[in-house]
């Protein structure tokens, strides 16, 4: 999957802002499929990487009960224009995507 | 799932060259398999704390909404005045699976998360701060009503 | 003959007050909710059920903070940058590119001789281009839709009813009188709900008032889990007072649709928007 973090980083007095909005379908693998009966295998982000430059400063272990399309904000020490936050995602699936925006 | 788990590995150790921080580090990021397979909130948080006691907290503040507008996104963000906050984890009473997240911090990070959550009915939701070597606590009760027309 | 006599009399009244003047009409709809909700100015309305229901607007904020829709407007985006097959493109079929118009529909087509929605202009475009319609609900026109309405963000709600044609009218009265007839199992207007009891509950919903009802359209719905149209929660809707629900897109909800989106004339659209 790609393309699927949007990334926006606001700068306040004391420190900075990261808010991600991340497409993903976040299946609990507990729900049934209405027209078939079958049930929607569970198919969810597990391990969340947020970083500041090259450094890890907040992960975050995920179950399915995090809403789809999740949405995860954080705060860190005041960051520097022209440092880049980076983050990634990796699901039950192997699958995985990452996206990186600079300061301003 | 044993493929994921070393996809994962690799992938971290790959992606980021990293300078070790603090309880954050690529062994420790293999996800907590057991810990999200409990289906009773109390091994739930169990899973979090270990074998340390919860303490209650007035120094968490737990924003949430009394009725949820749709148990499927429930808008929640934790912060707190405790301090050398190493993580945050959101446990949710009466969910099938009560775990539902578990944030780590490293020092440049402050005790804040803000996180959309699956609620399945009425019921508590938990927090569980990380302070140093202490566990401490809160709860609210979030009201989820199924069903309804909409309004 | 007396019966029929009355019956004559009662449908002569409705008839006349079926008449009034839009304009009329519209001061009589806003004053019925400025009466009812004082604190609130016109532009409140535009936030729906938010604007009178204090926890929920704290919970919608939250989320409207990086609303899940965004996703939506990039994929719409997307789908309408894309040229058809024959080379043509969406903004071809549109004034002004089909950026910043959302607000003007839906619109009284004097050829055509009906009311043309945004959704059913989409849907044109792609036929007159030899492309297959696309489904009304959901999905890639959702989200053409959701592209289209963001672009209009803040504009006013601006339909008009041409004089000098009395087609429109007339598909505006229908629409306005498809709103206040009661129907189905529960005997429900669309009224009895949105105006006559607006800021009530019914069960644990808090029932939005009709003022601003279309501003917010296409809407993710944290039930859908997706944006959606608003013809689907029409028949939604419907369904759930237990009437028959119609077709997204017939002619009653297209001119249902433009009854109800005259009445917000004003309030700025603030479409795609967050709902429950």
């Amino acid at each position: 999957m790609t393309g699927t973090i949007k990334i926006r980083i606001k700068q306040q007095d004391d420190f900075t802002l990261i808010r991600t909005l991340i497409s993903h379908p976040m299946e609990t693998g507990l729900r049934k499929d209405k027209e078939t009966g079958k049930v929607i295998p569970p198919h969810f982000i597990q391990e969340l990487l947020i970083s500041l430059n090259d450094k890890i400063v907040a992960s975050g272990m995920l179950g399915s009960a995090i809403s789809k399309d999740p949405y995860f904000s954080i705060r860190i020490d005041k960051a520097k224009p022209g440092d880049t936050v980076t983050i990634r995602w990796v699901d039950n699936h192997g699958e995985s995507d990452t996206a990186s925006v600079l300061v301003k | 799932m044993t493929l994921s788990r070393r996809t994962t590995l690799k992938s971290f150790i790959s992606f980021f060259s990293l300078s070790l921080v603090g309880g954050i580090h690529p062994a420790q990021s293999a996800w907590p398999k057991t810990a999200f397979a409990h289906n009773n909130y109390k091994d739930a948080l169990q899973a979090v704390t270990g074998d340390n006691p919860l303490i209650e907290s007035q120094e968490i503040y737990l924003k949430a909404p009394e009725l949820a507008e749709n148990g499927a996104v429930v808008p929640v963000s934790v912060s707190t005045t405790l301090s050398d906050v190493k993580s945050i984890a959101l446990v949710i009473e009466k969910n099938p699976l009560p775990l539902a997240a578990k944030f780590s911090f490293s020092e440049e990070t402050e005790a804040f998360v803000s996180a959309r959550l699956k609620m399945a009915e009425s019921c508590d939701v938990i927090v569980v701060v990380q302070s140093g070597i202490q566990y401490f606590t809160t709860r609210k009760f979030v009201k989820v009503t199924i069903g309804g027309c909409g309004g | 003959m007396i019966r029929v006599l009355s019956i004559a009399v009662l449908a002569l009244a409705l008839f006349a007050q079926l008449g009034a003047e839009p304009t009329v009409d519209l001061q009589t709809f806003r004053e019925t909710y400025f009466k009812h909700f004082p604190d609130l100015c016109l532009v409140d309305y535009a936030n729906g059920v938010y604007a009178i229901n204090e926890d929920a607007k704290q919970s919608w904020e939250a989320i409207e903070e990086f609303p899940p829709y965004e996703i939506a407007i990039d994929e719409g985006k997307m789908l309408f940058q894309t040229p058809f097959s024959n080379g043509k493109r969406y903004s071809d079929c549109f004034a002004d590119n089909g950026l910043g118009i959302a607000n003007q529909y839906p619109k009284w087509d004097r050829k055509q001789g009906k009311v043309v929605t945004l959704a059913l202009a989409i849907n044109q475009c792609r036929l007159q281009n030899d492309e297959s319609p696309l489904p009304y609900k959901k999905g890639d026109l959702a989200n053409i839709l959701a592209y289209m309405a963001d672009s209009s963000r803040g504009k006013p709600t601006q339909i008009a009813i041409p004089t000098g044609d009395p087609g429109g009218l007339a598909a505006y009265e229908k629409g306005k009188e498809f709103y206040y007839s009661r129907r189905g199992q529960l005997n429900f207007s669309c009224a009895t709900c949105h105006i006559d009891n607006a800021g009530r509950r019914i069960r644990a919903e808090t029932l939005s008032p009709a003022l601003g009802h279309t501003t917010g359209w296409p809407v993710y719905r944290l039930k859908w889990g997706e944006v959606g149209t608003l013809h689907r929660r029409f028949a939604g809707c419907n369904k759930q007072a237990r009437a028959k629900p119609l077709e997204p897109q017939s002619e009653e909800y297209r001119n249902l649709e433009y009854f109800l989106s005259y009445m917000s004339n004003g309030i700025p659209t603030n479409g795609p928007s967050t709902r429950k």
